[in-house]
């Protein structure tokens, strides 16, 4: 019967884009994140709408599972591939369609890469597409709406979901239906544009999106700030935000991050700093000198190691490329090969930082486990790093264990187990977790109800977010 | 090298990658293969580290089939520009392509792997990756060189075989499964490869070999003076890339004693590959002391006339992101107004060139789209310092050598004649 589906696939899509061969699908089993799926029975890539429509129809009919994927960046084992399914690769969709910025608005297809189409809409057009993933320059438009990811601008533009106006989604049984539309305003009848983002290629596959763009920035100013202590992080985004600061970007690192970056992409900082905090404000010619002014106020009042500021945009550029590679280069910090780090993606409310930072640093001291931290300090999300050994099963058990107690630390801080990763097959205790922490476990047997009727033969990615159908 | 030095450099690369899949929005086989991640950056890391641990566990019968992954990579460096983790997938091929060939026995051998087998023989044999002799100096004929100078011009072959390259493809490509058998009987009888000077493009030759003829021309009028040998070897740069590291080592080591014997000191080196085996590889598998230059590092003196054109530049990949060699950047920059493509400098996409004589579709596309990228500059020239990108672009239309370019403008009302060159009077 899978030689019936293959021939299937390959008369829809043609014999090149359907890939067979055991050696040529393996490396789709991986995403970044630690899960290595099974090799499965089909790699497709369709080249538009229609062929993605045809592919679920068949899939549908013969109950064949259809794992979405994008540019597999994702952290959460999200488009790993199941055994006796298909991968649906989204990459040959990679058109920038429309871009009009009197309607503020870029129509693409799916497997347009952030960086893609940022690089796109700034050249020609002096504007941007906000949400800023670390992994732009891999990540999808369909990735990044099937996770709602957002990264290091979240604290201004917030994540992904602000800046999606419309979708053409087609469903489990190959329906192609529009969601949304292009106007800035919409406001007809469920939000189902809503529902689609975030779902993690459980309920649809995404193939075009209207997304909302802005103009650039007329000038950003950066500071990099040096500070001794872990609250005072916390403090330095409070006061800010008192301050009446409204900063595009706030990213934290901290020590082992600082050394880590020191060594390998000659970073340059004094050696008593023991967290870096990033920050970013947009300001004019005019106004910058008074920005800095005020901040620098505010951030002395914190006796900081060291503060500087640039408005330099090459400098500012050089700085990013270096935050978005920071995870990544941790991994320096291996070891052995068998080595790995699993990143919790928690986050709390910015007014608990000073405690919830301090808090969190003991408990990965009572653990006794190497995990630095990082994160987009302004929405108050940090990402801890936990290294764990692939080879020693206790050991992976051990840092299992302290991702699920931080993820109760985040809620007990008024906080949530996953801000901008997904759940993926990472995180699918968490999240039952904190709905019952919520005293709302009926939530997540609504969200069974939904993916019952989107798709009720439980092709579209099935066992990722929730364990059961 | 031993296969465990081999497996331990493919673990110290490949065990960096955290497989964040940055690499693969860069990678150009990607693209051209359609976005099959067997072709992409982060598929090749991941096969390698799949090889790795297969061979951890068991010593024969790899089924693995990664043969095409590996030789279809550019070894262009781009990936390594973007990669978080410190990790080149060029690299990572390379090595990967060491551990193929020092264990024939165990993979299942891919046609790709037999052509780069018979290639390899031929170079042992011919000192020449096509089996040219006679054709490779012909460029050289009515020129006289300096034979007691201890700087030699080394051309490396690699103007002289471009023109050869086209039409064999053509061939392979044409005769499909002769071609098979063409390789199989050529592994036996290396001397068959011989044949290949018949699929010689006789105007494409006269240009390339005007090209070296221009270097010469440019040296003699720095004031340079070099012997040239027509008999002199290629360096083996193939058998480098296609993994053949042991065959590689005796035939450098060969290259060496022609160069002693000829009481050599300095090689001025020509195109990009030879300047970049000779200048940085040599020395990590054997005694090289010699001096190695580029042709263009002497052309400081020399007056070219300020062009009125606006010229593009493709940038070889061994200039910008290997040997950070960008004094061609300089030099036009001195002469004409460039306009650089959308991916310049360290970002600079690869022609598509290098895996041009086993995977040309792949070859073809990547160029086709680099092309474009030249072409959107809007500039009425686009220069290479390659042979290699220069047969790859120019199949897709016009392009110069940056030889051809310099020349046409260098200053000639001051020129006089010499042993043949006219020569310019500083
Ligand atoms: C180094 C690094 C840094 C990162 N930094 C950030 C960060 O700062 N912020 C952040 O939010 N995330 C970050 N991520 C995580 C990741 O990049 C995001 O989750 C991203 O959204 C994934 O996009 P993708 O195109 O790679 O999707 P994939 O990884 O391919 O897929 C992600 C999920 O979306 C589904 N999917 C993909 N395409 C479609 C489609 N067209 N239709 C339906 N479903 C689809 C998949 O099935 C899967 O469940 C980072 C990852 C890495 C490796
Ligand atoms: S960019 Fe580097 S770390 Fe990331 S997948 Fe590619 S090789 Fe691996
Ligand atoms: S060296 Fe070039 S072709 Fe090879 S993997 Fe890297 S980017 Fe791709």
């Amino acid at each position: 019967m899978s030689k019936d589906i293959v021939e299937e696939l390959r008369r829809i899509v043609g014999d090149e884009h359907v890939i067979t061969s055991a050696s040529e699908k393996l490396p789709y089993k991986y995403d970044a994140s630690l899960f290595a799926g099974e090799i499965p029975l089909a790699v497709v890539l369709p080249g538009d709408s229609n062929e993605v429509s045809e592919i679920l129809k068949v899939c549908n009919e013969n109950r064949v599972p259809v794992v979405p994927r994008g540019g597999g960046t994702s952290l959460t084992g999200g488009p790993v591939p199941l055994a006796n399914g298909i991968v649906l690769s989204l990459s040959r969709m990679d058109r920038i369609l429309e871009v009009n910025v009197e309607d503020n608005y870029a129509l693409v297809e799916a497997g347009v890469r952030l960086g893609q189409l940022n690089d796109h809409l700034k050249e020609n057009y002096g504007y941007f597409f906000p949400p800023d993933p670390a992994s732009s320059v891999a990540a999808t438009v369909g990735g990044v709406i099937a996770n709602d990811s957002s990264g290091l601008t979240g604290v201004r533009y917030g994540s992904v979901k602000n800046w999606v106006l419309g979708l053409e989604v087609v469903l489990s049984n190959g329906q192609i239906l529009r969601f949304g539309n292009k106007t800035l305003k919409y406001r007809v009848g469920y939000d189902l544009t809503s529902l689609i983002v975030g779902s993690e290629g459980t309920l649809g596959v995404i193939t075009k999106a209207y997304l909302k763009i802005w103009p650039k920035p007329e000038k950003i100013v950066r500071f990099l700030i040096y500070l001794d202590e872990i609250s005072k992080v916390g403090e330095a985004i409070v006061r800010l935000k008192k301050g009446r600061f409204a900063p595009i970007s706030a990213e934290f690192i901290d020590k082992s991050y600082i050394d880590i970056l020191k060594k390998i992409e000659n970073f340059e900082a004094p050696d008593s700093g023991n967290y870096a905090l990033i920050i970013d404000l947009e300001c004019t010619d005019e106004s910058v000198n008074r920005i800095v002014e005020n901040v620098l106020n505010i951030v002395n009042s914190l006796n900081p190691v060291d503060v500087q500021h640039s408005d330099d945009p090459v400098m500012i550029e050089e700085l990013n490329r270096i935050r978005k590679g920071a995870g990544s280069v941790l991994l320096h910090m291996r070891e052995k090969s068998t080595e790995t780090t699993i990143t919790s993606d928690i986050i709390v409310p910015p007014s608990h930082l000073p405690s919830f930072l301090t808090a969190l640093k003991n408990k990965i001291e009572e653990y006794k486990m190497l995990a630095p931290m990082l994160g987009h300090i302004g929405e108050g999300n940090i990402h801890v790093d936990i290294f764990c050994d692939l080879s020693d099963e206790q050991n992976l058990k051990k840092a299992m264990e302290l991702l699920h107690e931080m993820g109760r630390m985040a809620l007990e801080h008024g906080g949530s187990v996953s801000a901008e990763h997904g759940i993926g097959l990472e995180k699918r205790d968490l999240l039952v977790e904190e709905y019952r922490f919520r005293k709302s476990e009926e939530a997540v047997s609504i969200m069974r109800q939904i993916k019952r009727i989107f798709d009720p033969n439980n092709i579209l990615n099935p066992t990722k977010v929730l364990k059961e159908p | 090298m031993s296969m465990k030095e081999i497996v331990s450099k493919l673990d110290e690369e490949a065990g960096k990658c955290i497989r964040c899949g940055f690499c693969e929005a860069v990678c150009p086989t990607l693209q051209a293969k359609d976005y099959s991640l067997y072709y992409g950056a982060r598929g090749r890391v991941i096969l390698a580290n799949e090889l790795l641990g297969l061979l951890k566990r068991k010593s024969n019968g790899i089924e693995l089939n990664v043969g095409n992954a590996f030789y279809s990579c550019l070894e262009c460096s781009l990936c390594h520009e973007i990669c978080p983790a410190d990790v080149n997938a060029g690299n990572v091929s390379n090595i990967a392509k060491q551990l193929i060939v020092a264990n024939e026995n165990i993979f299942e051998t891919s046609q790709i792997v037999s052509a780069a087998k018979v290639l390899s023989n031929t170079i042992m044999k011919y000192k020449n990756p096509l089996g040219l002799r006679r054709e490779i100096a012909e460029w050289s004929k009515e020129l006289k060189f300096d034979q007691n100078s201890d700087t030699v011009l080394l051309t490396g072959h690699m103007y002289q075989i471009m023109a050869y390259t086209q039409g064999l493809i053509e061939f392979f490509q044409k005769t499909g499964r002769y071609g098979v058998l063409f390789l199989k009987i050529s592994e036996k009888v290396p001397g068959i490869v011989r044949f290949s000077k018949y699929f010689v493009d006789r105007d494409l030759k006269k240009r390339l070999d005007a090209c070296i003829k221009n270097v010469s021309i440019l040296l003699k009028n720095a004031g340079v003076e070099f012997s040239y040998f027509g008999d002199e070897p290629y360096p083996g740069t193939l058998l480098y890339e296609f993994g053949y590291i042991q065959e590689f080592v005796e035939y450098a080591t060969q290259v060496r004693e022609w160069l002693k014997d000829k009481n050599i000191r300095r090689i001025i080196a020509i195109d990009p590959h030879t300047y970049h085996i000779l200048g940085s590889i040599y020395k990590e598998y054997i005694q090289f002391d010699f001096e190695v230059v580029h042709y263009l590092d002497f052309l400081s003196e020399l007056e070219f006339r300020e062009s009125e054109d606006t010229i593009t530049y493709h940038e070889p990949c061994i200039f910008t992101r290997k040997k950070e060699y960008n004094l061609p950047r300089e030099i036009l920059g001195s002469i004409a107004n460039v306009k650089y493509p959308v991916n310049s400098g360290k970002n600079s996409v690869c022609c598509g060139g290098p895996v041009e004589s086993i995977f040309p579709e792949i070859s073809e596309r990547v160029s086709s789209k680099r092309y474009g990228e030249l072409r959107n500059t809007g500039a009425r020239k686009i220069i290479t310092a390659c042979p290699v990108c220069f047969l790859n672009l120019h199949r897709q239309k016009e392009v110069l050598d940056i030889s051809e370019f310099l020349v046409d403008n260098l200053a000639w009302e001051k020129a006089n004649f010499e042993q043949g060159y006219p020569v310019y009077l500083i």
